[in-house]
């Protein structure tokens, strides 16, 4: 401690002595001029201390990193016209990191820019760069499902933070799927755990063994992957247990049409079912469209479906083991009524 | 027994008549939607033995959809049509392992049939259009392996909604 003391002392003295001869070095022309130009005219500042100020702020004002941006554009030509859609804003620091674009983008053959100011976020409204002091982030929805074995990093628990709100805002099934799950991981005490893992073959997974939400990446944290990996967790803790193993792809198939009916309850007319893998043929899929429409007509999902639910999941593509005689619970127990038509004016905000 | 054969003859008649027919399009009634596939195309085989599912991820759905609905611009009058006719009018797109779409099908509400004879050209024109399109930017192929084709949805109501307004996309992707 004292040798440090007396090393930084002697560093002081030295930095100066530094000082001082570079003053008399390099500023005597200019102390000359000074003298002869200020017996003329009053005014002239003091050289010494136009230094000493340069050296202060040399080392008090914070280093000013620029920010270049750039927009990108994602498109296709068709019959020889070019159809392009904005696809966000990239940036970063200049001289570090870079502009990257993934394949297939291009910048829209406009010049990067400077950034007026930082960038302030990265699609969560909360996130921003660290500037100066540190920022405290705060995700309040985190707090009734976010285990400690959990590894998310501050644009992960954002992103997470923005697909549990969203909750309270889709059909009345999914607020009710999260209850579910919320009441049973109270009673068991435990929390679930959500890592990123670039490896998995899926934007997201349920590992039943840690209890564990999987996503590929940050930006596979969306409410369409999360409530399909919760209805997995609820199937596991509250329904079926080790039991999945058996009937997998009964219970993938069941996450499929839990997430395509209550979307589809909320609107008729909705961009995608998501039941609809690759590898499926067309007249699969017609039938899986016309049972889903057949479905939000009638507002729910009777007993009896449990056999066609099974006969589509038999043709469907998705992985695992088929149990013929699977009983969908989730379904059965979530749709068990008519669903009233969707009015988003009757939502009423509850704080999960 | 001469009753019942006319009985049948007369049901087998009045089906055929009610029948949903199309210059451009192969017809196929359901109760509940018209579903109609390509006349002169190929309808895609799966080789089940594969055990594929999600072996594809489709990127950019926002922008897909947008640059979707700019097409749809092209082959429809946005300023006179009412989105909500175009309710359940529901395409599939299958694309082969070189992610060219080589085939289709959509579902029409049965109950608007007259409203299909009217726009089945413009559709036909769309369907041509989005057949020509490269969809490369927006695939992912997520297992090399398996992969032997996907297909990709598009809802022409929902496309007609994005039209009129953008923010209806954001809501959904």
């Amino acid at each position: 401690m004292y040798k440090n003391k007396l090393v930084n002392n002697l560093k002081f003295v030295v930095l100066w002595r530094n000082m001082y001869l570079s003053y008399f070095q390099k500023k005597i022309p200019l102390l000359f001029s000074c003298l002869i130009i200020g017996g003329l005219f009053t005014g002239c500042s003091d050289p010494l201390e136009e230094l000493i100020t340069e050296n202060t702020d040399a080392i008090t004002t914070k280093a000013i990193v620029t920010i270049v941006c750039s927009d990108s554009y994602i498109g296709a030509e068709i019959n020889g016209v070019y159809y392009e859609a904005y696809n966000g804003t990239h940036c970063w620091a200049e001289g570090g990191g870079g502009g990257g674009f993934p394949s297939g983008l291009n910048a829209g053959g406009k010049e990067p820019y400077i950034a007026n100011g930082y960038p302030t976020s990265q699609g969560g409204g909360s996130v921003g760069f660290l500037q100066g002091t540190a920022w405290t982030f705060t995700f309040n929805k985190l707090k009734n499902v976010y285990g400690p074995y959990s590894t998310l990093n501050l644009m992960g628990k954002n992103a997470l933070d923005d697909a549990l709100a969203i909750f309270p805002y889709r059909t009345s099934q999914y607020m009710d799927l999260y209850d579910k799950l919320k009441t049973k991981l109270d009673q068991l005490k435990i929390k679930l755990s959500f890592k990123i893992d670039p490896s998995i073959p899926n934007p997201s997974q349920y590992l039943t063994g840690s209890k564990t939400i999987r996503f590929q990446g940050e930006n596979s944290i969306t409410f369409d992957n999360l409530s399909h990996e919760f209805v997995h967790a609820v199937q596991h803790l509250c329904y079926y247990g080790e039991n999945m193993s058996t009937s997998q792809k009964n219970c993938e198939f069941e996450a499929y049409v839990f997430c395509d009916l209550a979307n589809h309850l909320e609107s008729p007319d909705l961009p995608i079912y998501k039941g609809l893998l690759s590898g499926s043929t067309p007249g699969f899929d017609v039938e899986y469209i016309l049972w889903i429409d057949s479905l939000t007509t009638m507002g729910y999902f009777p007993k009896n479906q449990a056999t066609r639910f099974n006969q589509l999941c038999r043709d469907w593509s998705g992985p695992g083991s088929h149990f013929p005689t699977f009983t969908p619970r989730i379904l059965q127990d979530l749709f068990n009524k008519p669903n009233p038509p969707y009015n988003p004016n009757l939502k009423i905000m509850s704080a999960i | 027994m001469k009753t019942i054969l006319t009985i049948i003859t007369t049901i087998l008649l009045s089906l055929c008549t009610n029948a949903q027919e199309s210059k451009y399009f192969n017809i196929s009634n359901n109760q509940s939607r018209i579903v109609c596939s390509p006349k002169n195309m190929k309808e895609p085989s799966v080789n089940k033995n594969k055990g594929t599912a999600q072996d594809t991820e489709f990127l950019y759905n926002e922008q897909f959809f947008e640059i979707a609905g700019k097409i749809f611009k092209q082959y429809f009058d946005v300023e006179k049509i009412d989105p909500n006719q175009f309710s359940k009018v529901h395409f599939l797109f299958y694309f082969d392992k070189n992610l060219h779409t080589t085939y289709y099908v959509f579902t029409f509400p049965a109950n608007q049939s007259d409203k299909f004879s009217e726009l089945e050209e413009n559709l036909y024109q769309f369907v041509q259009a989005v057949l020509k399109m490269d969809i490369s930017p927006f695939v992912k192929i997520t297992n090399e392996k398996t992969f032997d084709g996907g297909l990709f949805q598009l809802n022409l109501s929902f496309l007609a909604k994005s039209v009129k307004d953008t923010q209806i996309i954001h809501r959904y992707f």
